[in-house]
């Protein structure tokens, strides 16, 4: 059942023209939308033998919905809503999953974006990063994750060999464990 | 006999004094703004005081005017205000700056639909498909003379993850490019670069016709033009404390330098309640989000 609803997500999806962002940071999560109803934009992470392939619609400037499978659950559903955008340099999003809520907040510092955020729900965590692209084919990652009375520190690079940021992939390191991502935009 | 080539000795020596009289234009240039308010009534004084003198104008400005992260009223509020008065002093194009990215690809996109001038940037090229907001070039036509005005951008800086369909290309390829794809004879060429006097210099040496080299990004005064082979280059520091005044001398096949000013301005008070109202309205914002997040 739960894979006949993926494919039922999924098939809409790929039919799909252009999108924003290319996110491929391995489902690090920035109060940040398409923007470009009807743009997609697709990830596929892979960490310690397990997976997780994320499809993400714009269905409105402000509201994107992402259909998630991993190795354990085939199925999940996140809606994302852009609820204060432009109001430089802030965003604030908000993300309604299955199981979980989460508060987003993104800082739009011209090459540096500062996230921060909070998910309730399934797992209780706290998150924050700053990203920096020195350069328009990287971007480098550093922040901490507190989930479970833990705190994780997070380092991360992702690279646009097409010189553009429409595709790209990332290497993630979450307390020790390697996180690879592929991911971008289909047009 | 003797008379018929008189006259003929007569057209040709006028002719030839035709050519070799020049035609004068004044370029005024700002660069790097920064949303400074309290200038702008003096910036206009100066601009209008030189539209009323007998000398053309081209009025030009090298980028970062709409935005500046050092002063937090600036980041949030005043690029509508900083649009309308580039519209109401005629400006007739300005390049991309870095700054101006930082509104993000919307509100840069309301902003350049709102100014009466064009943005421009040659060397950040949008995926086929996708409109941008800025063009490569321009030509503007001022008292009967063709200047082609193109753009360019640091590489410096730039906002790239917010702008992912962008792909920055290097500077004297996406100038010679603009350069190859103007078919119309024109009378000058004016490159408008955010970009550092340096930069311009390496530029103008690979790049040999290039008249004029207006730059911006690094806040530099040039009470002398920098030449570089035929290019003069000139900067106008920062903040509006300078309008920039290069005069040439356009002749057919040179153009050569009459004067090169900064003439300073002053401040004057300026009216940023609204303003206010949007650094509150974010200060507060950010405060609710840090606390629901931290608590």
């Amino acid at each position: 059942m739960k894979l006949a609803l993926l494919v039922l997500t999924l098939l809409p999806c790929v039919a799909a023209s252009a999108a924003y962002p290319s996110i491929a940071f391995g489902g690090l999560p920035e109060a940040i939308v398409g923007g470009d109803p009807g743009g997609t934009s697709f990830a596929l992470a892979v960490s310690d033998g397990t997976w997780r392939a994320s499809i993400t619609r714009s269905l409105a400037r402000r509201l994107d919905v992402t259909a998630t499978a991993t190795a354990g659950d085939l199925f999940d559903l996140t809606a994302r809503v852009l609820v204060v955008k432009d109001l430089l340099p802030l965003h604030v999003a908000v993300d309604i999953g299955l199981d979980r809520v989460s508060l987003l907040a993104t800082l739009l510092l011209g090459p540096v974006h500062v996230d921060y955020g909070r998910t309730w729900g399934a797992t209780d965590a706290r998150f924050g990063y700053v990203q920096y692209a020195p350069s328009q084919t990287v971007t480098i990652l550093i922040g901490l994750d507190t989930s479970d009375d833990r705190c994780r520190a997070i380092v991360g690079v992702r690279v646009h060999p097409a010189r553009t940021r429409r595709w790209g992939a990332s290497l993630v390191v979450v307390d020790g464990a390697l996180r690879f991502a592929i991911g971008g935009t289909r047009r | 006999m003797r008379t018929r080539r008189a006259a003929i000795f007569l057209i040709i020596v006028a002719l030839a004094a035709l050519a070799a009289v020049g035609r004068p234009l004044a370029i005024l240039y700002t660069n790097d703004l920064h949303v400074r308010l309290d200038r702008l009534s003096s910036l206009r004084e100066k601009i209008e005081r030189e539209r009323a003198a007998d000398t053309p104008v081209l009025l030009v400005d090298a980028g970062d005017a709409w935005q500046d992260f050092r002063t937090p009223l600036a980041a949030v509020w005043g690029a509508d205000r900083m649009v309308d008065w580039m519209n109401g002093v005629g400006y007739d194009a300005m390049a991309l700056g870095n700054h101006e990215m930082y509104w993000g690809a919307d509100r840069l996109a309301e902003l350049a639909a709102r100014a009466s001038f064009p943005i421009l940037c040659a060397n950040l090229v949008p995926t086929p498909g996708i409109s941008s907001p800025f063009v490569a070039s321009a030509v503007r036509v001022v008292d009967g003379l063709r200047v082609l005005l193109v753009g360019l951008i640091t590489g410096e800086h730039l906002p790239y993850p917010d702008f992912p369909w962008l792909r920055r290309v290097a500077s004297v390829a996406a100038l010679r490019g603009t350069l190859d794809a103007q078919t119309e004879a024109v009378d000058l060429v004016v490159v408008v670069g955010h970009l550092p006097t340096a930069e311009a210099t390496a530029i103008a040496r690979a790049v040999d016709s290039i008249d004029v080299f207006v730059s911006g990004h690094s806040h530099e005064e040039t009470p002398e033009p920098i030449r570089a082979g035929e290019t003069l280059i000139v900067q106008a520091g920062a903040f509006g404390r300078y309008l920039g005044r290069l005069v040439l001398d356009v002749k057919p096949d040179d153009v050569s330098l009459v004067s090169n000013d900064l003439i300073p301005t002053t401040k004057a008070p300026a009216d940023v309640d609204r303003g206010l109202v949007q650094l509150t309205a974010v200060v507060l914002t950010l405060l609710a989000t840090a606390l629901v997040v931290l608590l």
